[in-house]
């Protein structure tokens, strides 16, 4: 499949994109397989064995078998689309491979049993963008996750891959893609917001012959996914960015910064360098423009404050990823003291449609100050977790409830937390609020990288405080006192607080702690890293108050305040809670009201979970 | 130039300087714990947190890794700082309740007491450490370990570090004092005892000698310096400002054409060693007076508070023992050391002074103040009882429950008396310098039994020397007080200066004069001239070539003593104005 010329004019890639455009319109049917890392967790490659073994032994070589990147609806997987109709089927394994050829390749129906059920309306779908999931979604960074093979070039480009690049190095100045970038309103997605265009243009106004660009694929955050995605199954639109970047603002090398925790990432980008240096696309003077460019994998070891700019810059150099005092700032001072540009994975995916449609077009989607679309990862107490990708300005509401469709085992909702672990828990009150940098800082969250955790009336806020103190307390570099004491400090606290032994004041102690951290710290991991407690503060103060005052956790969750007890009424005497009961405090006849003996029961919260009647209360 | 305002004080101030530079240049103090001017700044403690209130981002930024910009405005010490650094300070508190620094800094904010999970690690994760040896030295010898509030200080996989050059950098820069580098280091880190303070303190390789010293300038000891023993190191080097250290520059002999010397050597203590009686280096509360006047100087090792060797406490009885080797024909020096009563009557005072409550005995066999004034100051003493005098000699001093007892006698009231002391003082004799024999020789001036030179004539001419333009200052010529020796030290430049001041110098014509014609060049005479008057001289013809070799008499040197005469064999040296014809003229002339 390799293609050994390089490609020396635009004219050489229009003409390589003919041809694999041909090539795939060529084929009659092509089924597109999710090979995501979730999908793969749930042996989608050995769908795509099966699927090749059996179209080859049917003499079906008209028909492609594509195992592409993430198609986003990881809740469902293994996902499988049909193209060109669009066929989408959830929960694939390999005994309904049959299935489906003999019905949606050979035949024209569909396989019933597979296509997706809308756990609300009851509804089936038959096609993908019909999918309540995928209905509200704008997909422009995911535009070709799920419609291309990541470790083939020709895919990328019979889908328009590289056009942009072409585009920017043949026929525009690099002062003309800042101007376009800036004027798209791109703002970085890595969590800061900060405009790329004015970004890049600092960086280009520095001095000196040698700048670096980066590409920011440490991504940490607890549940957040959609970098490893992009990273995964489009990685030449991070490539391509990345380069387009390179020629604005005057780099000739680059490193990718993945964490080594994203072993596929790694490998298909791998491939995409070799392949893009093959053709040329990387490498001395790109499209004949005179522009080289080259890029470098680093594989990050594991600690989340690496992605912090700086500390990240110190791991590349070798030294303790530990962040420095700004300014200076990177663009002016950055990997070996060079000018140096950081831009998230995200990002860089988002550059090369903006040369390629235009500034416009790009602005014409979002809110005023928040332009584009963004990717969050929705995961939690919802019925439909995955990678969801919407315009920016789109409602909590809307990406919870419609996308997300609802909370599972229709429980209330109750927070939904943005941001990851320096993010902040946005109340039921505030679900209409449009997600866009702004407002989500208003709140007291922030838009982060895009994680959405969505948390149900079993959760207590006050544990959720906790969790991710502690997620902070571990990933602190420990280098500024604020941040290694006062987190620790907040812990402790928070620790007492769920155990029972919270004391008068310690909420004020919490705030002013919080209050010191978050304006003391050296970088944006302290400096955000107390919005988890002032925001559950913040909006759920009576529930910090529950476990001072009154020594009970209202949600249920930290052991140490609750008694659990049976509501005889609701109990319909299933026996689940017996069964699962670790000490055997639960006793009860079959088909009669169970009950609980508090001086053998350890709180653990199994019969609570377990009961399918909600029959177990907490006191 | 940049300006900006700080604490409402317009200032200029370099660019790329910090905040906490420019605050510092002018006047104004911010607290620092993780700072040192030598190490590169890490912003780490936070302590030195200022507020930026316009001209910029609004917020808390660390002085000491936050450039200074145009039109900053800073306030240093706002509600805002404070309530930053008190929290700050509780937290470390809380992590290291041991630390003084951080209580004293504590207390002075008023960081009150969190309630807290409480820790007992003095380190305070500073880093000054972990950055001097690796910024400065070069080494990274010590790093961090883990992350977040598990990060540690520690060798490289908490193991004897092998780059370690035990310069002992880390533990001298460590704020909280919470680095001991015998817990890692491999090499036996010497102490350098300080000669200047009697070896009762330490001093660095790099040290200037003593206070005062001229000029007032640090140097490096060679012998102990990390750099000349590992070739490593260079931290000197590296954090001096005016770039002022210089590795190869080495001791030099200087060779200087003089038309006069003055000899002013000074003395040294006989060592009271060989008393074993006294038990002076087996007690460490025995001293000698001068390791006690260095004790009791403000710029001593304890800063001038007198404590105990032994018990780091202020001793509450002292005993002074006079005449330790002096005026001692058995054993000792026969001379009496004429200075040590008046010293001991002063020590007396400055231990009443230090020590209110404390009580002194001198034991002395004669009171000896001669001198203006002396014996007034000693009477004082003795009437304010600043200290008990007790006429006699001591037998023995031995330890008894942590004490020390002296047993001597008096002598007046005809009995023995023992004294529990806390600290005895001896007031060993004084001896000419180490090496002045040498020196003498050199110099072909004479020096009696003990080694104190000799002057021309004890009445006539007692600054002078048998040598011209060799004269005596102080106590090399005889024990002598600051006094006596200034005198004599002016008197010596009196003379130089005089003997300077002409054109010419006027010799009593009495010299001896070599016949060229005749010299043989076999130089007897050099070795029998003992004022070194006598050496080589060329003779040279028309074009400058050598064609003989001489003996050559310096007139300014020639005493006139005819030593040379009466050896010179070829009789080809004669006295001026003594010259066998001369001599034979004038026996004629009597003989008629």
């Amino acid at each position: 499949m390799a293609v050994a010329t390089q490609l020396r004019t635009p004219e050489d890639l229009a003409n390589l994109r003919e041809q694999a455009a041909t090539r795939r319109e060529s084929k009659r049917m092509a089924i597109a397989i999710c090979c995501g890392t979730g999908c793969r967790a749930q042996g989608s490659m050995d769908l795509v064995e099966e699927f090749r073994s059996r179209l080859e032994a049917e003499g079906l070589s008209d028909v492609e078998v594509r195992a592409t990147g993430c198609h986003g609806f990881c809740e469902r997987g293994p996902l499988v689309v049909i193209y060109p109709k669009e066929i989408f089927y959830c929960g694939v394994q390999d005994t309904d491979v049959a299935d489906i050829v003999d019905k949606s390749i050979k035949g024209d129906e569909l396989v019933e049993s597979l296509l997706f059920r809308d756990p609300v309306s009851k509804n089936r779908f038959h096609l993908e963008h019909e999918v309540p999931f995928y209905a509200k979604q704008q997909r422009i960074v995911f535009r070709n996750n799920g419609k291309i093979d990541p470790v083939v070039i020709s895919d990328y480009i019979a889908v328009d891959g590289y056009v942009a690049l072409a585009k920017a190095l043949t026929q525009m100045t690099p002062e003309a893609v800042i101007d376009e970038v800036e004027k798209s309103g791109l703002r970085g997605r890595g969590g800061g917001g900060f405009p790329t265009g004015r970004k890049w243009r600092i960086c280009h106004g520095q001095p000196g012959d040698q700048k670096y660009i980066i590409c920011n694929g440490d991504e940490g955050d607890p549940g957040a996914f959609m970098d490893r995605s992009i990273m995964e199954g489009d990685p030449h639109s991070v490539l391509e960015g990345m380069t387009i970047g390179a020629y604005a603002i005057g780099a000739s090398r680059a490193y990718m910064y993945v964490r080594a925790e994203y072993p596929l990432a790694v490998a298909n980008l791998e491939i995409a360098l070799e392949q893009s240096r093959a053709l040329g696309l990387l490498g001395e003077d790109i499209f004949g423009s005179g522009f080289s460019f080259d890029v470098e994998i680093v594989r990050g070891a594991g600690a989340f404050v690496c992605g912090e700019e700086t500390g990240l810059i110190s791991s590349i150099q070798g030294d303790i990823g530990s962040p420095r005092q700004r300014p200076p700032y990177p663009a002016e001072s950055g990997l070996w003291d060079k000018p140096t540009n950081i831009n998230n994975v995200e990002t860089w995916a988002n550059i090369p449609v903006i040369i390629d449609r235009g500034a416009d077009w790009f602005a014409s989607v979002g809110t005023e100050k928040s332009k584009g679309t963004k990717v969050f990862s929705l995961v939690g107490k919802v019925q439909n977790t995955g990678l969801v990708e919407v315009p920016m300005g789109t409602t909590l509401r809307e990406i919870v409830y419609d996308i997300g469709g609802g909370i599972l085992k229709k429980r209330k909702f109750k927070a939904v937390q943005t941001g990851g672990p320096s993010g902040g828990c946005i109340p039921e009150a505030m679900l209409d609020l449009p997600v866009d940098f702004e407002k989500l800082r208003d709140v007291g969250a922030m838009m982060g990288s895009g994680g959405l955790i969505v948390m149900d009336e079993r959760t207590c806020m006050v544990d959720v405080a906790k969790y991710f103190l502690a997620f902070l307390v571990d990933e602190s570099c420990g280098k500024c006192t604020p941040c290694r004491e006062g987190l620790f400090q907040m812990h402790a606290i928070l620790s007492r607080i769920t155990e029972g032994r919270g004391r008068e004041g310690d909420i004020e102690l919490l705030q002013r702690l919080a209050a010191y951290v978050g304006e003391s710290s050296l970088c944006q991991l302290g400096g955000t890293a107390p919005n988890p407690v002032l925001s559950t503060i913040r909006y759920f103060r009576d529930e910090y108050e529950a476990h001072i005052d009154h020594k009970r956790c209202p949600a249920g969750v930290c052991t140490s305040l609750v008694n659990f007890g049976i509501d005889s009424e609701a109990c319909k005497g299933c026996g689940l809670c017996l069964k699962d009961c670790p000490t055997e405090a639960i006793s009860g006849e079959k088909k009669a009201p169970h009950r609980i003996d508090e001086t053998v029961c350890v709180q653990c919260g199994v019969c609570y979970e377990a009961c399918p009647f909600d029959a177990i209360t907490v006191e | 130039m940049i300006n900006l305002t700080i604490d409402n004080q317009q200032i200029e101030a370099e660019e790329g300087k910090t905040l906490l530079a420019a605050a510092t240049l002018a006047g104004i103090d911010i607290p620092t714990l993780c700072y040192h001017p030598a190490v590169p700044s890490a912003g780490a403690c936070r302590i030195c947190v200022v507020e930026i209130t316009g001209g910029g981002q609004p917020g808390l930024v660390p002085a000491c890794a936050y450039p200074v910009q145009e039109g900053l405005e800073i306030q240093t010490e706002s509600e805002r700082v404070v309530a930053s650094r008190r929290m700050t300070l509780a937290l470390m508190l809380a992590r290291s309740p041991g630390a003084t620094i951080i209580q004293e800094m504590a207390q002075e904010y008023g960081a009150e007491p969190v309630p807290m999970d409480k820790g007992d690690d003095d380190c305070i994760m500073c880093g000054l450490c972990v950055r001097v040896c690796q910024d400065v030295i070069g080494q990274s010898a010590v790093c961090f370990e883990g992350r977040g509030h598990e990060r540690k200080i520690t060798t490289p996989y908490d193991k004897q570090s092998e780059v370690c050059l035990g310069c002992g950098a880390c533990a001298f820069i460590c704020p909280t004092g919470a680095i001991d580098p015998a817990d890692y280091c491999p090499h036996p880190l010497e102490t350098i005892p300080n000669d200047f303070n009697c070896g009762l303190d330490t001093r660095t390789p790099i040290h200037i000698p003593f206070p005062q010293a001229v000029p007032n300038k640090p140097l490096i000891d060679r012998e102990n310096c990390i750099h000349f023993i590992t070739g490593g190191c260079e931290a000197c080097k590296q954090i001096c400002p005016a770039d002022a250290i210089d590795f190869d520059m080495t001791d030099e002999y200087v060779t200087e054409k003089v038309g006069a010397i003055v000899v002013a050597t000074g003395y040294e203590l006989f060592n009271p060693d060989v008393y074993a009686e006294y038990g002076y280096g087996r007690y460490p509360d025995v001293v000698t007076s001068i390791e006690f006047e260095r004790m009791v100087s403000a710029s001593g090792p304890t800063t001038g508070e007198l404590v105990r060797p032994s018990t780091g406490k202020p001793p509450k009885t002292v005993v002074f023992l006079q005449c330790i080797g002096s005026r001692r024909e058995q054993g000792g020096l026969p001379y009496c050391s004429k200075i040590c009563c008046m010293y001991t009557a002063k020590h007396a005072i400055l231990y009443k002074h230090k020590v209110h409550d404390g009580q002194a005995f001198v034991f002395y066999m004669d009171v000896r103040s001669g001198g203006k004034n002396y014996e007034q100051f000693v009477r004082r003493v003795i009437k304010e009882q600043m200290a008990t005098y007790l006429r006699g000699r001591v037998a023995k001093i031995f330890p008894s429950d942590g004490k020390l007892i002296v047993r001597g006698a008096d002598t007046l009231s005809g009995t023995q008396v023992e004294i529990a002391a806390e600290m005895v003082v001896l007031a060993p004799a004084m001896v000419p310098a180490a090496g002045i024999r040498n020196l003498a020789q050199t110099l072909r001036i004479g020096y009696d039994e003990h080694g104190f030179l000799l002057e021309a004539h004890p009445k006539l001419r007692p600054v002078e020397t048998n040598t011209a333009g060799v004269f005596l200052a102080g106590a090399c010529h005889s024990p002598k007080d600051i006094p006596d020796s200034v005198a004599q030290a002016s008197a010596a430049a009196s003379k130089v200066l005089g003997l300077i001041s002409h054109q010419t110098l006027t010799r009593e014509p009495t010299i001896g004069i070599v016949d060229e014609e005749t010299c043989n060049a076999c130089f007897e005479c050099e070795g029998a001239c003992a004022y070194g008057a006598i050496g080589p001289k060329e003779l040279k013809d028309r074009k400058g070539e050598v064609t003989a070799v001489v003996a050559y008499i310096n007139e300014g040197l020639c005493q006139g003593c005819g030593a040379c005469a009466v050896t010179c064999r070829s009789k080809s040296i004669e006295v001026q104005g003594y010259r066998d014809d001369q001599l034979f003229a004038a026996i004629n002339a009597t003989g008629r």
